[in-house]
C-alpha cells in the first residue's frame, strides 16, 4: 500500500467522522469546529466525540435533568455543566454516608465500647487514659452527626427530586411552569448547595482523613 | 437556562484558562481531567494549541530556506506530533491493563496531548532564537542543533508532565509504564518526523520536495551517517542547486 492510499484511507474515514457530527449536531460553531478537527485528526479528536463520556452510573439529579431537558421547565434547570457538578456533589455525599458507614462499624470507633471503656479507666482511676478516651467518644459522635445530617440532607434532596419530577409531568400536561414550581426549583438548588457547608465541617475532621 | 453560581459550579472554561493551567499549574490540569467526565471541550482546546504551536516552530524552521518551505513545515511538523500522539496513546491505555490497571483511553489520550501541547507551547516560544540564529547568518548544522536543543527543552518540559500523569494515576509498575512508552513514542515518532522530513532544508538541495523519497528508515539513516563518519561516502558530493542529484 503506498503513502498515497493510506493517505486517501485516513481521509475517507475522516470525511465520514465529520459528516457524522455535521448531521448528528447540525451546522452550530462547536460542531462545525469538531468536525473539521475530525476531518484532519479523527484518531485524536474521536475518541471524545464519537466515543462514550467516560462511564457515570445515572444518579436522581442527571436523570430527572434528562426529564425536564425538553419541557418548560428546561428554562428553570441549571445548564448542563452545572447539573453535572450538582450531581458529582449528590454522589460525594452519598459516598461520606457509606464511608462514615464503615468507619462506625470499626470496633474503635464504637460509641458504647467508648463509653464502657472511659468508665472502666474512670474506676480504675486512670483519669489521663479517660479523657483520651472521652476525646475519641466526642470524635465519633462528630461522626454520627456528621452521618445523619448528611443523610437527612440526601433524603429531603431526594423527595425534591421526586417532587420535581412530578412537577415536570404536570407541566408538560397542563403548561407553563408557576409560582410554586420555581420556588421547588430554587429549594432544590439551595439544598444541593448546602451540602457543601456540612462537608466543610467534615474536612476539618481528622478522623475522615 | 438557570446557572448555579455557588464556588462549585462549573465555569464556562475557555481553552485560555487550560493554557494557563498548563503553563502555571500542571497539578490542576491533571486534576481536570481526572475529574472530568466529557472532556470534549479540553480535547478541542489541546489539539489546536498543538497545531498552533508546532505550526509557529515548523514555520520558523521554514524561514531558513523560506518560499513555500514555510507553509510545508508548519503543516508536517503538527502533523509529526499530533500522528506520534495517535499512535503511542493506545499503548499506554494498553500497558495500563497489562500491569492491573484501568483502561481510560480518553483521559490518556488527554494526557498526551496535554503533555504535547506543553512542549509545543515551548517551542513556538523558543522560535524567536531561530530567527534570531537565521538572521546572525548561523549555518545549517548550527541551526540544527539550536532546533534540537529547543525541541529538547519543548519534550523535557511535556515529558515531566506526562510522567506526572502516569504516576499519579498508576500504583504499580510505573518506571515500566513509562520507560516503555517513552520507548515507543522515541521510536513512532523519530520514524514519523523522518519520513516527513526535510524541515529546515539543506543549503545545496535543488528543489524543496513537500517530503523526501523514501530512502530506508531512520536506523538505516543513522548507519549510513556512521559510514560516512568512518570515509565511506555513498556518493561524492550532495547536489549543488541546478544539478541533478
Amino acid at each position: 500500500m503506498k503513502l498515497v492510499d493510506v493517505a486517501s484511507l485516513y481521509a475517507l474515514v475522516g470525511l465520514g467522522c465529520a459528516v457524522a457530527v455535521l448531521w448528528k449536531g447540525g451546522l452550530h460553531p462547536p460542531h462545525t469546529l469538531d468536525a473539521a478537527l475530525l476531518l484532519l485528526f479523527w484518531p485524536l479528536h474521536g475518541p471524545f466525540i464519537l466515543g462514550r463520556p467516560a462511564s457515570r452510573k445515572a444518579s436522581p439529579f442527571m436523570d430527572t435533568g434528562a426529564r425536564v431537558q425538553h419541557s418548560t421547565l428546561a428554562s428553570l434547570f441549571p445548564d448542563e455543566k452545572s447539573v453535572s457538578a450538582l450531581a458529582t456533589r449528590l454522589e460525594d455525599a452519598a459516598g461520606k454516608v457509606l464511608q462514615i458507614d464503615q468507619l462506625l462499624q470499626q470496633p474503635e470507633f464504637s460509641e458504647e465500647r467508648a463509653v464502657l471503656r472511659r468508665q472502666e479507666l474512670l474506676d480504675r482511676g486512670d483519669a489521663r487514659s479517660a479523657a483520651t478516651v472521652a476525646s475519641r467518644l466526642q470524635d465519633i459522635r462528630r461522626l454520627s452527626t456528621l452521618r445523619r445530617r448528611y443523610a437527612r440532607e440526601l433524603d429531603e434532596v431526594g423527595e425534591l427530586l421526586a417532587k420535581l419530577r412530578i412537577q415536570a409531568e404536570l407541566v408538560r400536561l397542563v403548561g407553563e411552569p408557576d409560582g410554586q414550581t420555581r420556588e421547588l426549583m430554587q429549594e432544590l438548588m439551595t439544598r444541593v448547595d448546602g451540602l457543601d457547608a456540612i462537608m466543610d465541617d467534615e474536612d476539618l475532621n481528622p478522623a475522615m482523613g | 437556562m438557570t446557572t448555579i453560581t455557588s464556588a462549585h459550579s462549573v465555569p464556562d472554561e475557555g481553552g485560555f484558562l487550560l493554557i494557563d493551567q498548563l503553563l502555571r499549574g500542571r497539578g490542576a490540569f491533571l486534576d481536570g481531567i481526572a475529574a472530568q467526565e466529557d472532556l470534549r471541550d479540553t480535547a478541542r482546546a489541546l489539539l489546536l494549541t498543538i497545531f498552533a504551536g508546532s505550526a509557529v516552530f515548523g514555520a520558523t524552521l521554514g524561514f531558513y530556506r523560506g518560499g513555500i518551505q514555510i507553509l510545508f513545515a508548519s503543516l508536517k511538523l503538527p502533523l509529526v506530533v499530533l500522528f506520534t500522539a495517535a499512535l503511542c496513546t493506545p499503548a499506554l491505555t494498553a500497558l495500563r491493563v497489562v500491569v492491573g490497571g484501568r483502561a481510560r483511553f480518553q483521559k490518556d489520550l488527554a494526557l498526551v496531548l496535554g503533555s504535547l501541547a506543553l512542549g509545543c507551547m515551548v517551542i513556538a516560544a523558543l522560535a524567536p532564537l531561530l530567527l534570531l540564529a537565521m538572521s546572525m547568518r548561523a549555518s545549517y548544522h548550527q541551526i540544527i542543533i539550536l532546533t534540537v536543543g529547543c525541541c529538547a527543552v519543548g519534550g523535557a518540559l511535556g515529558l515531566a508532565l506526562l510522567i506526572k500523569g502516569i504516576w499519579c494515576t498508576l500504583d504499580v509498575d510505573r518506571g515500566v509504564v513509562t520507560l516503555t512508552l517513552l520507548l515507543v513514542c522515541a521510536l513512532v515518532g523519530t520514524q514519523l518526523s523522518w519520513t516527513l522530513r526535510p524541515y529546515l532544508v539543506r543549503p545545496r538541495t535543488p528543489d524543496v520536495p513537500l517530503v523526501r523519497m523514501q530512502e530506508g528508515s531512520f536506523m538505516d539513516s543513522v548507519l549510513t551517517a556512521f559510514d560516512s563518519a568512518g570515509g565511506n561516502y555513498a556518493r561524492d558530493a550532495a547536489p549543488l542547486p541546478g544539478e541533478q542529484p
